[in-house]
């Protein structure tokens, strides 16, 4: 793939001597179908594993947003949205809640911490 | 039903930047379209930025290389990676600290990342630091 670059680039770009180790936060969409209080159930179009972690950014109807550490139970397809979906049975932890006052557009996809 | 956001974390190993996306490789399988929020060691700190997959190279033993493209969701903060690379840019010579070898600029810059080298607002600044917080935390 790389072999097939034009080679018109806009930026000058640099490979570092020794390659930076970081990490990501994927942020995908997502519908909740069930939730209990400790589990649940979430529809979204990336397919995920038995046992993988993620969190469930939820903003509850005063306007808080919460943050739920959950962990995978079961993915199984789910075709009835026209696009491959993937419906996601998680068990759910202890959740944090995060003010929203003051907080920047971009917290609709950012999780933060509490002030407190 | 109710919408709700999903976030996973990602461990990569950052293979080139430019000032408008890097390359990335990881062992989790990625895919096109995906958005997250990028954190790496870079030139001596820690630098973020929001990306979104632009294309994937899966080879034989299983990692994946994704270009990503960093979205200008905000002005660049001083600890942003665009920041980082505009200042290399402007750099008589590329820090042999954390920055390798340059592709050059073939001619097609448009000088975009100047804006990066611009500084932080406090609000951007503020922002970031929850962030950097929160995960620090869990």
């Amino acid at each position: 793939m790389l072999g097939r670059m034009s080679g018109r680039r806009r930026f000058a770009r640099y490979v570092p001597y020794v390659p930076p180790i970081g990490c990501a936060r994927l942020v995908s969409d997502c519908i909740v179908e069930e939730w209990n209080s400790d589990s649940a159930v979430v529809v979204t179009n990336q397919p995920a594993q038995r046992d993988q972690e993620f969190m469930v950014q939820l903003t509850t109807p005063t306007g808080a947003m919460t943050l739920y550490p959950a962990r995978v139970t079961s993915c199984t397809p789910d075709p009835h949205h026209g696009s491959m979906r993937f419906r996601l049975h998680v068990q759910l932890h202890s959740h944090m809640t995060a003010p929203a006052q003051g907080a920047p557009r971009l917290s609709l996809l950012t999780p933060r911490g509490s002030d407190e | 039903m109710t919408n709700a956001v999903l976030l996973r974390n990602v461990p990569l190993v950052m293979r080139d930047v430019s000032s408008g996306g890097c390359s990335i490789e990881s062992h989790t399988p990625l895919h096109i379209g995906m958005v997250g929020w990028l954190e790496v060691d870079f030139e001596g700190a820690r630098r973020y930025e929001w990306f979104r997959i632009a294309r994937i190279h899966r080879s034989d033993d299983d990692v994946f290389l994704a270009g990503v493209e960093f979205l200008t969701l905000s002005a660049a903060g001083s600890d942003s990676l665009r920041s980082a690379i505009g200042r290399l840019r402007h750099a008589p010579e590329a820090s042999p600290e954390g920055a390798g070898r340059s592709s050059g600029d073939l001619g097609n810059s448009d000088g975009s990342s100047d804006v990066a080298a611009a500084p932080a607002s406090a609000t951007t600044a503020s922002s970031t630091g929850k962030i950097v917080d929160f995960f620090r935390g869990r």
